[in-house]
């Protein structure tokens, strides 16, 4: 059984269908995909998924409990944590209080005989950010505000970690030290964490997931893994004539 | 953005500044430096001076031989003299002090002037002047008051001055506040003689102004000769003595039973010359616990003279026109014939026009209103208004042909309808004018003192004004003023209707009516 | 959802409902209810609701336009109330001519240059700043009015169309101008749904609020847009007041609290649905109207049929389903290393405090030509009772401050600190009863801001308001609440380790004590995990909820904190006086005039507080300066800063959202020897370039392609086919 599951969400706004029966599920000790053109709905799905939206119908299972009502706090202390599309850091406070607050206020946060400090350093030290662990993240660059989410996430020690497009304003060498990160966490077998990415950059995805869910207008056009998922027609067709597709498929061969 | 920073540390100081000279006080210091200034400076020392003198030469002056001599020329002689040489000085509104000046004739001369007290000087007597003149919000709204007092301050030092000094008027406002109002008596403590023309609506606190020590270091508080008092602190304040007098019990806790007089002689002629069957709407003015206190009683004694309330709602500043319309539906399914407002001009205006609007026959009713409505404002609203009762404790305005002090007040106004918060303070002044001359005709100008003040206002069983007001006896709080006349708008114009002839006030024992009550609980809502 | 808002709409519904027919059977006055007084008070009622809803509609117009909430729509009525009585009353000018130089173009103008010169600079600021801003309007509008006409001369606005004919209706009649307004009121609501819903510009001017950028590029001008709202706002309200005023009488206060009962109808369409809010409007009107006519209160709750509009407000806060949290609401800030006040920088704060104190009060500070000399009874007393409001004030600083939420209330919940004080310490005075006053007030914030908590900011704000409202209506004039006293002191001294503290300069120290404790206490509570959370919330609802905060939960404790603090101030606010006028002492607008100076002071940083101590000490020695004669200039300066300043501040937010003191602070800490950090960082930030603002780009000229592609990154449009080279360069 996955250990988080969407079943069957239907998200409507007014008139517009965000989601129209979207299932998706995420499994432990991998990186799981979902990708899609813009406005299919990925954030959408997260949003429900986190308990930011509550959907029009359909389920959200996590660990095998429907958590369908369950407030986005209480699913952030089942295990839930993720990063923003759009920036959500804490932009008056520093890096450093950015992690500390998710430390103290997750209960799976409160790491055995460790002191929060020493947790919240750790965190952004995963990520690259001891060097400005006391700047306020407001007046950092957007690429370090992103990790600075990231490892604000981490620091809740999450059984299912949900990225909204982590690498974007990041460059690539930051890129793909983000993806050695994930590789090597879901490989640790006592995190025990699934990761769920929404990602643009192909080369990323295809590098990093194992399984890959393809949105198109709400709808799951394709699952399976990047192999698969990239010879699939209806998503080439979803992608513009799918030359980025293909493009990203090369790059990633070499 | 880096531009706007110095400007907004600069406007953050300004504003803590502002703030910290409060929200309330402005009108006042502003209005208020240019008369304090130049006296206040050497306060300080002035006083510490003038405590050790006192301590030493108090005892003497008060039995000064010379004072008698003194007091009988004064008035006569002086007169002359001073009008010819003040009145360019006292055009400006800023009398100086001319002792130095005065010639050698001058009887008071003949005495050795002391600063006898706090606040009085060998030449000067200093009384603060106390109202709501307002808040940011609603500046001037007692400021008759002052003008009031300063006219009677100017009036009195043309005619000689008192105890042979020239009165100087300090103002305080109290801006609607109770702290303001406390800072009012504490600077009249400090710095003046006596208050004179208080009309603060919120004296809630008088101990100070009842516990301020006089020059001797005795705490017997400061002389307050206030206009209205409308909270029970204020009412049983042991030194204040109000022209529009409390007609209420003192001491009094606050809640439960109280006894009150009212006056209800203009409804008594009404039932006895106009119509036997009154009944209707009494308006009651429902703002605040005080002015519900204060009109219950009247509407009780109405009740007692045989009048039927059909209603008595509460109004205030917030009614709208159209929600008297309540009100009218009431007196249209009683068949009101009466309809009176213990509350201002704005809501006889309100209620009347309203009445017109819903077409009910109001000419079959008797409106009434008190002082309230004898305004220039309430003429403004023309016709709607016509065949308006309004009853007065004074003669109104425009009788100065029949009182000479009516006569003074309105030359010293200088305002040909002033409003009601002037006469009222004038009165004040003049109060206080009668209670030192008293001490001075048996002591002499040496002998005025607060607590002279004190003893001779708490002996005045009578005072009218010099004719104008109806008389009433300051030895008590609980007597009404017996006296009134009656006035209806007739051609947009105020026309006495009883007693029939100028200058004449109807003082009829029945006049007056007694209640025990809890004026509070009385209110229905 | 659709779930969740009828139920809770059903229950608030019924409960309302149920609590209205228990309240009319326990104090119906059994008057007869005729058919015709029913219809008289039936059409009171709908004139009442008529005149609201003219209100209301220009303050959805607006939210719904520009999404700023314009609590300076009565102010703009009262202004051109004033305005037209000058001219047609005054100037003798005809009333048509008059009523349109106002309304059609003294409004309209008013309002252009409101949005040219500020509100368009507050569409991304905080809630805290778009609702001190138009606070802070208003302020500065009656303030002006207050100025131009003075209140000693009584006005009357003539009723437009007269009063005196009309429809008959039987033995009453229905006058033309109300029907008129009547009339004018729903045609302006009708043509205004119209506008927004069915028109290209109204869809534009919808589009905008949600997504500026956006509609941008589909050929929106969104200044256009947002100008064109404010005029029609500007217009509604200058309407609105000129037509209320008849009904009322020309008093700048009276006339502009009108308008807190078209918050309540404008939160019953949820603030952005007209309809409904003309529907809520006349709701309010029908049950004042009939409450007036048939039930009485009694004595004790005589302003109760007033206070329905506050009701109303509860029940729209209650009936409302749960707002979304909110994402994607970017704040852009100067780049700064963030830094806790140290604990021995408190300690030494807390010091500079107590010693200012007392070097102001004891006048040991010679200022040259003016020596100031010790305070008197006078400035002590109005020292204290500025302090009193100090501390009042230090109350919001961890909400306003720290959780960016409003306040409306903390003089509400200060009144009831000094009520329960009252009730536990009756006449002893003593003062350890007043540690209980903090822990029993908590509970009191926490139940005002638990119904709204879970609503979007601007409902906290309008629900304090409603409760401080209810309070001075209902609770604080009940004579049992603060029984009226003949003589003497409804609040004794405060007794505290054995001393009596009757002295005004001892008492004045003790709250200077008890100010120091205050500041410490901030200073110990920002850096502890509940300080940052409440930053937390403040910066993002929505990641903090994905980190476990109960965001709801949060912010119930901050009000309960804050009430708590307010709480205590109050025994000392009430035991400076005395004794508290239970009607005035609570006045809405003397709350309004603290929440404004703490908003303006942008007290993000606990220090900052420390501002606040300036507040009696400039009264104390403004009053000691004026006594000391020969500074005439500087006493009018103070007074028209009294009267502008704070208000002028608060407009400095618009251009420096985190307020003035920060600002300060961040100008003068680089002075302090051990703040090299801070020298530091203004170095750096010199150094720094700004990267210019998408919104400002591309209105006046076209985009180019890399702006292009900007947009959409910020916008987040950033699409799949953008090529990779565009990455890593564009941001890092």
């Amino acid at each position: 059984m996955a250990l988080l599951e969407a079943e069957h969400v239907v998200m409507r706004f007014g008139g517009v269908v965000a989601l129209d029966n979207a299932s998706v599920d995420v499994d432990p000790g991998l990186v799981t995909g979902l990708i899609g053109p813009n406005g299919a709905g990925k954030t959408t799905l997260f949003n429900v998924v986190t308990g930011l939206l509550p959907p029009t119908s359909g389920a959200v299972k996590f660990d095998g409990v429907d958590i369908t009502r369950a407030t986005v706090a209480k699913r952030s202390q089942m295990g839930i944590a993720r990063t923003f599309q759009k920036l959500e850091a804490f932009n008056t406070l520093s890096a450093f209080d950015n992690v500390r607050v998710a430390v103290e206020q997750n209960h799976r946060a409160k790491w055995k005989h460790r002191r929060v400090s020493d947790v919240a350093h750790e965190m952004l030290g995963k990520v690259g950010l001891d060097d400005v662990a006391d700047v306020t993240v407001g007046t950092l660059p957007t690429g370090s505000a992103r990790l600075v989410e990231l490892a604000r996430a981490l620091a809740c020690r999450p059984r299912v970690l949900l990225l909204d497009e982590p690498s974007s304003g990041l460059n690539e060498e930051e890129t793909s030290s983000i993806g050695q990160l994930l590789l090597e966490l879901v490989a640790d077998k006592d995190n025990d964490l699934a990761v769920l990415l929404v990602e643009h950059d192909m080369s990323f995805v295809m590098g990093v997931c194992a399984r890959i869910h393809v949105l198109d207008f709400g709808k799951i056009i394709a699952v399976g893994t990047p192999f698969e998922v990239q010879g699939n027609e209806a998503v080439r067709a979803a992608y513009l004539g799918g030359d980025e597709f293909r493009g990203a498929y090369a790059e990633m061969d070499e | 953005m880096k531009h706007f920073r110095w400007l907004i540390c600069l406007l953050a100081v300004f504003a803590l500044v502002a703030a910290a000279c409060g929200g309330n006080d402005d009108d006042d210091s502003g209005a208020a430096a240019p008369d304090v200034a130049p006296t206040e400076a050497p306060d300080d020392e002035m006083d510490d001076d003038m405590d050790d003198e006192m301590d030493e030469s108090m005892d003497d002056e008060m039995d000064d031989d010379m004072d008698d001599e003194m007091d009988e020329s004064m008035d006569d002689e002086m007169d002359d003299e001073m009008d010819e040489s003040m009145d360019d000085d006292m055009d400006d509104d800023e009398p100086e002090p001319v002792a130095t000046e005065e010639p050698e004739v001058d009887p008071c001369e003949a005495v050795d002037l002391e600063a006898t007290d706090i606040g009085i000087t060998s030449d000067t007597i200093t009384v603060l002047v106390m109202a709501d003149v307002g808040s940011p919000l609603a500046p001037g709204l007692f400021q008759g008051s002052i003008d009031g007092v300063k006219a009677w301050a100017d009036h009195v030092n043309s005619e000689g001055g008192l105890a042979c000094r020239q009165v100087e008027v300090i103002e305080h406002d109290s801006a609607i506040n109770p702290t303001e109002t406390t800072n009012g008596f504490l600077v009249a403590c400090e710095e003046a003689f006596a208050l004179v023309g208080t009309t603060a609506l919120f004296a809630l606190d008088t101990t100070d102004l009842q516990s301020c020590p006089d020059a001797a270091g005795n705490d017997i508080g400061v002389p307050d000769f206030a206009y209205i008092t409308t909270e029970p602190p204020h009412q049983c304040s042991v030194v204040t003595f109000a022209t529009s007098r409390p007609n209420s019990e003192c001491p009094y806790a606050g809640t439960g039973p109280r006894a009150v007089q009212s006056q209800v002689g203009h409804v008594q002629w009404l039932l006895e010359n106009v119509e036997s069957n009154l009944n209707g709407v009494y308006l009651v003015p429902s703002d605040l616990p005080s002015t519900i206190a204060s009109t219950m009683p009247q509407l009780r004694s109405f009740q007692e003279l045989g009048i039927v309330i059909d209603g008595e709602p509460g109004v205030s500043g917030f009614t709208t026109q159209s929600e008297y319309g309540a009100y009218i539906q009431v007196m249209r399914d009683a068949d009101s014939n009466f309809a009176y407002t213990g509350s201002d001009d704005q809501s006889m205006i309100k209620w009347r026009s309203e009445a017109e609007a819903q077409g009910l026959d109001v000419d079959s009713i008797i409106w009434m209103c008190q002082l309230a409505c004898y305004t220039p404002s309430f003429l403004e609203a023309g016709d709607v208004i016509e065949n308006t009762y309004i009853w007065l404790w004074f003669l109104p305005f425009d009788e100065v042909d029949h009182n000479q002090e009516l006569a003074d007040f309105m030359v010293a106004i200088d305002n040909p309808f002033p409003p009601a918060w002037a006469a009222g303070s004038w009165a004040d002044g003049v109060l206080f004018e009668q209670v030192v001359n008293g001490i001075v005709a048996e002591g002499g100008p040496n002998a005025v003192t607060r607590q002279a003040v004190l003893d001779g206002a708490r002996s005045l069983t009578s005072f009218d004004v010099n004719g104008w007001w109806s008389p009433a006896d300051y030895s008590t709080t609980e007597n009404i003023m017996p006296c009134f006349m009656l006035m209806q708008v007739q051609n947009n114009d105020f026309v006495r209707v009883h007693p029939t002839a100028p200058g004449e006030l109807d003082c009829d024992a029945d006049n007056v009516v007694g209640l025990t009550k809890d004026w509070g609980a009385e209110f229905g809502g | 959802m659709i779930f969740g808002l009828r139920r809770s709409v059903v229950a608030a519904t019924l409960l309302a409902t149920l609590g209205a027919v228990v309240l009319a059977v326990l104090t119906w006055k059994g008057s007869q209810v005729t058919s015709e007084s029913f219809l008289v008070t039936t059409y009171i009622g709908l004139f009442l609701g008529a005149l609201w809803a003219m209100y209301a509609t220009g303050l959805v117009v607006v939210y719904t336009t520009t999404g700023v909430f314009n609590f300076a729509q009565g102010a703009i009525g009262v202004f051109s109330a004033f305005l037209y009585w000058e001219l047609h009353v005054n100037r003798g000018w005809h009333s048509i001519l008059a009523l349109f130089v106002v309304v059609c173009l003294f409004a309209p103008a008013l309002g252009v240059t409101l949005d040219a010169v500020i509100m368009r600079r507050l569409r991304t600021a905080s809630l805290v700043v778009q609702l001190m801003v138009t606070v802070a309007i208003m302020v500065l509008l009656l303030s002006v009015v207050g100025d131009i006409w003075e209140a000693d001369t009584p006005r009357r606005v003539p009723y437009l169309f007269g009063i005196n004919n009309g429809i008959d209706l039987g033995p009453s009649q229905l006058p033309w101008h109300r029907l008129i307004v009547f009339a004018v009121a729903i045609a302006i609501a009708v043509s205004m749904r119209f506008l927004l819903r069915r028109t290209r510009i109204g869809t534009a001017m919808r589009a905008v609020v949600d997504n500026r950028e956006l509609a941008a590029l589909n050929g929106a001008r969104p200044n256009v847009v947002s100008s064109t709202s404010w005029a029609l706002g500007s217009m509604m309200g200058a309407l609105g007041g000129i037509l209320i005023a008849p009904e009322l009488g020309l008093d700048p206060a009276t006339l502009n609290n009108v308008v807190i009962i078209a918050f309540a109808a404008a939160a019953f369409g949820a603030l952005r649905n007209l309809p409904m809010a003309v529907i809520g409007a006349m709701l309010i009107g029908l049950l004042r109207a009939h409450t007036g006519a048939w039930l009485d209160f009694g004595p004790d709750f005589r302003f109760a049929h007033l206070a329905v509009a506050p009701l109303i407000l509860l029940f729209v806060v209650v009936a409302l389903p749960q707002a979304r949290l909110e994402v994607g609401r970017l704040a852009h800030h100067l780049r700064r290393h963030e830094r806790y006040t140290k604990w021995w920088e408190g300690l030494f704060g807390c010091g500079v405090v107590i010693l200012l104190a007392v070097v102001f009060s004891g006048g040991w500070l010679d200022f040259g030509i003016w020596d100031p000399g010790a305070w008197g009874s006078r400035e002590l007393n109005s020292a204290n009772e500025a302090m009193a409001l100090a501390l009042i004030g230090l109350s919001l600083v961890p909400l306003i401050g720290w959780a960016g939420q409003i306040n409306f209330a903390p003089l509400a919940f200060a009144g009831f600190g000094a009520f329960v004080y009252l009730k536990l310490a009756g006449d002893t005075g003593n003062g350890y009863w007043i540690l209980l006053v903090g822990l029993l007030c908590a509970p009191l914030g926490a139940l005002v801001a638990l119904p709204a908590a879970r609503l979007r900011g601007l409902y906290l704000a309008l629900m304090t308001m409603a409760f401080a409202q209810a309070m001075s209506l209902i609770f604080f004039p009940h004579p049992w609440v603060m029984p009226i006293i003949g003589t003497g002191r409804q609040f004794p001294h405060i007794e505290l380790f054995g001393v009596t503290f009757d002295d005004r300069r001892g008492f004045f120290l003790l709250m200077v004590c008890v100010f120091a404790i205050f500041v410490y206490g901030l200073v110990l509570l920002r850096r502890s995990r509940y300080g940052r959370r409440w930053m937390a919330i403040n910066d993002s609802q929505a990641a903090s909820a994905t980190l476990g905060v109960p965001v709801v939960w949060t912010k119930v404790v901050v009000y309960a904190v804050s009430a708590s603090m307010a709480g205590i101030a109050g025994v000392f606010w009430a035991t400076v006086s005395g004794n508290v006028d239970s009607v005035q002492g609570f006045d809405l607008l003397i709350g309004f005039n603290i929440v404004l100076l703490v908003a303006a002071a942008g007290v993000s940083i606990p220090m900052a507080g420390i501002f606040l101590i300036f507040i009696p000490l400039f009264k104390g020695f403004g009053l000691r300066l004026e006594d000391a004669g020969n500074v005439d200039f500087l006493v009018t300066l103070l007074d028209i800063m009294t009267t502008y300043g704070p208000g002028l501040m608060v407009l400095g937010m618009v251009f420096n959202p985190r307020g003035a003191i920060f600002e300060m602070g961040r100008g003068f800490s680089p002075i302090l020897p051990w703040r090299s950090d801070a020298r530091a960082e203004i170095a750096a930030e010199n150094a720094q370039k700004r990267e210019p603002e998408i919104g400002e780009l591309g209105l006046e000229r076209p985009f180019n392609p890399e702006e292009v592609i900007a947009i959409d990154r910020r916008l987040g449009i950033l699409d799949d086919v953008v090529p990779k080279e565009g990455y890593g360069t564009a941001r890092s």
